[in-house]
């Protein structure tokens, strides 16, 4: 477990990056793809439990973007800590493989992204920095969950919740990604502008967040006071 | 025999034992009636010593049924025929040793008797046709004994005998449909046990498959991926084995989507040890509420479909990575193989068209199509599309 204020505030276009994983060896490797491409990534914290990060994130640690494990804490999904975090910072979630319930629950949480931990390297890359940058990593695999979670006629595991739903247009979209074409791709399939498929993504991952902005200032300031760092 | 065969008859066995039960207190009413008349009519007898006998018997014979069925915890069906003979014997003879010039229908303890006998003899047998000769039986004997010696108005004969007809039918029904019920609740009894056995089981082996997962798995992919081991061959081979392991653990974990999902998923390891990153999107088979029931012939040409697929963007693409997606609709079962590769035009190169033409044909043999669009420099895509009704 390492946490490395050492290095000062970020140089403008290093993006901070911490890394919550109970597996060691996973930890070095999240680290080594990042700091192996040519982005300007600077791993500024990596811990087994999202526990230890809390007080570092209290403080000054600049984290642009907290790749998160889903199963760090055990069988089940650690959505409190995802919840937590993404109240001020981007929490981009991993896991070696995710059940469909799960991975909803986790961007329903606040999450912006979802990536397999056997995904090419490149592809993780890209996922880290559209995170950092504010947007929503809509990896292959996600679309396929997100897909599949919410769009068959059987009712969601916790029935309090219910589903959000998606317009036929925003299905399309989320069905063709899931068949792995890039966004440019499928607008051309779709007969639209690649804005426009941007502009699907961002409306499905608001459905699924709905109210959770609110809810998620909200617990940030019962917190940390009434600045959140 | 399993606890679940032991525990399978319990109820049936129990139905029986109540039915005996039921049979002998009916018996014990009976043999009461034998004493109690016996002993108040005595005077009335002209052959009291012969009567006593009588009674002696038919008595020693009840409690002989009683206490053997009690013990075999069951109405044994020839015993309960063998009392129907006796009955039938007594009752035949019953009029000369109650043969009296009194009105009191006391004296009579053949005929209460036999009534109260006949419940447990409709409990007894199985098929009707055995209860109802029974009953005739009975009836007959009566009659006979009426007639040899009977003191009984004849107006008073005709509803005794119905008597018996009545008491053995609503007896056998009833036990029919006792057994009937014990049967069914012994049945889903066990269907449950098992059930909940396979559950039990079920539980046991993913967790054992998550205690995997989340450990060696993880240690085992982060080797072969990273820079930790220096020997590339090495690295290699613990690349395959994670995949392997990975395979074997989402086998024990996902039994929906059966063969269709394992056999993508071998594919996609094989491709794998090949140097091909594929990305397997198939979360609607992992979905237990979609039941898909394709044959094995259509199983296997969609597998070997994709893998002929695969083999084409190793081959031809100039990429390294591919996205295999299994979805479902309401009719179809649909697996489609993308790439970001170098595409192809179809109508060109010969190589290409004989790869149509081979994922073409192994659709058309099992009632399905395939969808194969490729341009130079913008990827492709084929998509194989099934029926999903199939029968095994």
């Amino acid at each position: 477990m390492r946490i490395d204020s050492s290095g000062g505030p970020l140089e403008t276009d290093m993006i901070g990056v911490a890394i919550v994983d109970d597996h060691p060896l996973a930890r070095r490797g999240i680290e080594q793809m990042l700091t192996g491409s040519d982005a300007s990534f600077r791993v500024v914290a990596s811990v087994a439990a999202g526990a230890d990060l809390r007080p570092a994130l209290a403080g000054e640690l600049p984290v642009d973007v907290v790749v998160l494990d889903l199963y760090h804490d055990g069988d089940a999904p650690c959505l409190a800590t995802i919840a937590e975090f993404a109240a001020f910072t981007r929490v981009l979630v991993v896991s070696a493989s995710g059940r469909p319930d799960d991975v909803v629950g986790a961007i329903r949480a606040g999450a912006s992204g979802y990536v397999t931990k056997n995904a090419e390297a490149d592809m993780f890359v890209a996922a880290v920095e559209t995170v950092a940058a504010g947007g929503f990593a809509m990896s292959s695999q996600l679309a396929d969950i997100l897909h599949a979670g919410l769009t068959t006629p059987t009712p969601p595991a916790a029935p309090s919740e219910a589903r959000p739903d998606l317009s036929a247009r925003e299905e399309q979209a989320l069905e063709l990604i899931a068949r792995g074409f890039t966004h440019a791709q499928v607008a051309t399939r779709m007969g639209v502008r690649k804005a426009t498929v941007d502009t699907y993504v961002e409306r499905i991952r608001g459905k699924l967040q709905l109210g959770n902005k609110a809810e998620l200032t909200r617990a940030a300031l019962a917190r940390f006071g009434t600045q959140p760092p | 025999m399993t606890e679940a065969g032991l525990a399978d008859a319990a109820t049936a066995e129990r139905s029986e034992v109540a039915l005996v039960i039921a049979g002998a207190l009916y018996r014990v009413y009976g043999l009461t009636q034998i004493v109690a008349t016996v002993w108040s009519a005595w005077h009335w007898y002209p052959h009291p010593e012969d009567t006593l006998v009588l009674s002696a018997v038919l008595a020693a014979e009840g409690t002989a049924v009683v206490v053997i069925c009690l013990r075999r915890r069951r109405l044994v069906p020839g015993l309960l025929a063998v009392d129907v003979g006796v009955l039938m014997v007594a009752l035949a003879a019953a009029g000369r040793y109650t043969d009296v010039h009194a009105s009191s229908a006391l004296v009579d303890y053949v005929y209460p008797y036999s009534i109260a006998a006949s419940v447990a003899i409709g409990f007894a047998f199985r098929g009707y046709l055995a209860v109802l000769a029974a009953a005739i039986g009975l009836a007959g004997a009566y009659v006979l004994g009426e007639v040899l010696d009977g003191h009984e108005s004849s107006a008073a004969v005709a509803p005794n005998l119905l008597g018996y007809l009545a008491n053995t039918a609503a007896a056998f029904v009833f036990a029919h449909y006792l057994r009937r019920l014990a049967g069914q609740v012994d049945t889903s009894r066990a269907e449950a046990l098992e059930r909940a056995d396979a559950l039990a089981r079920e539980r046991e082996r993913a967790r054992h498959a998550r205690l995997l997962h989340d450990g060696v798995l993880q240690t085992l992919e982060a080797l072969g991926r990273g820079d930790h081991l220096p020997d590339p061959e090495i690295r290699a081979q613990v690349a395959a084995d994670a995949a392997w392991l990975r395979g074997f653990i989402q086998g024990a974990e996902s039994d929906h989507g059966g063969d269709l999902l394992a056999g993508l998923q071998r594919l996609v390891r094989e491709k794998a040890a090949g140097g091909l990153h594929v990305d397997l999107n198939a979360a609607q088979l992992n979905d237990a509420s979609q039941g898909i029931d394709l044959a094995q012939a259509v199983i296997d040409a969609l597998v070997g479909a994709t893998r002929e697929a695969l083999t084409n963007v190793i081959k031809h693409s100039g990429v390294r990575h591919a996205v295999v997606r299994a979805a479902l609709t309401a009719a179809e079962v649909v697996v489609s193989v993308a790439d970001q590769g170098c595409g192809f035009d179809a109508t060109r190169t010969s190589r290409q068209a004989g790869l149509t033409g081979s994922i073409s044909q192994r659709m058309d043999e099992v009632g399905g199509r395939a969808l194969i669009e490729s341009l130079p420099g913008a990827g492709t895509l084929i998509e194989l599309t099934v029926p999903r009704q199939g029968r095994r």
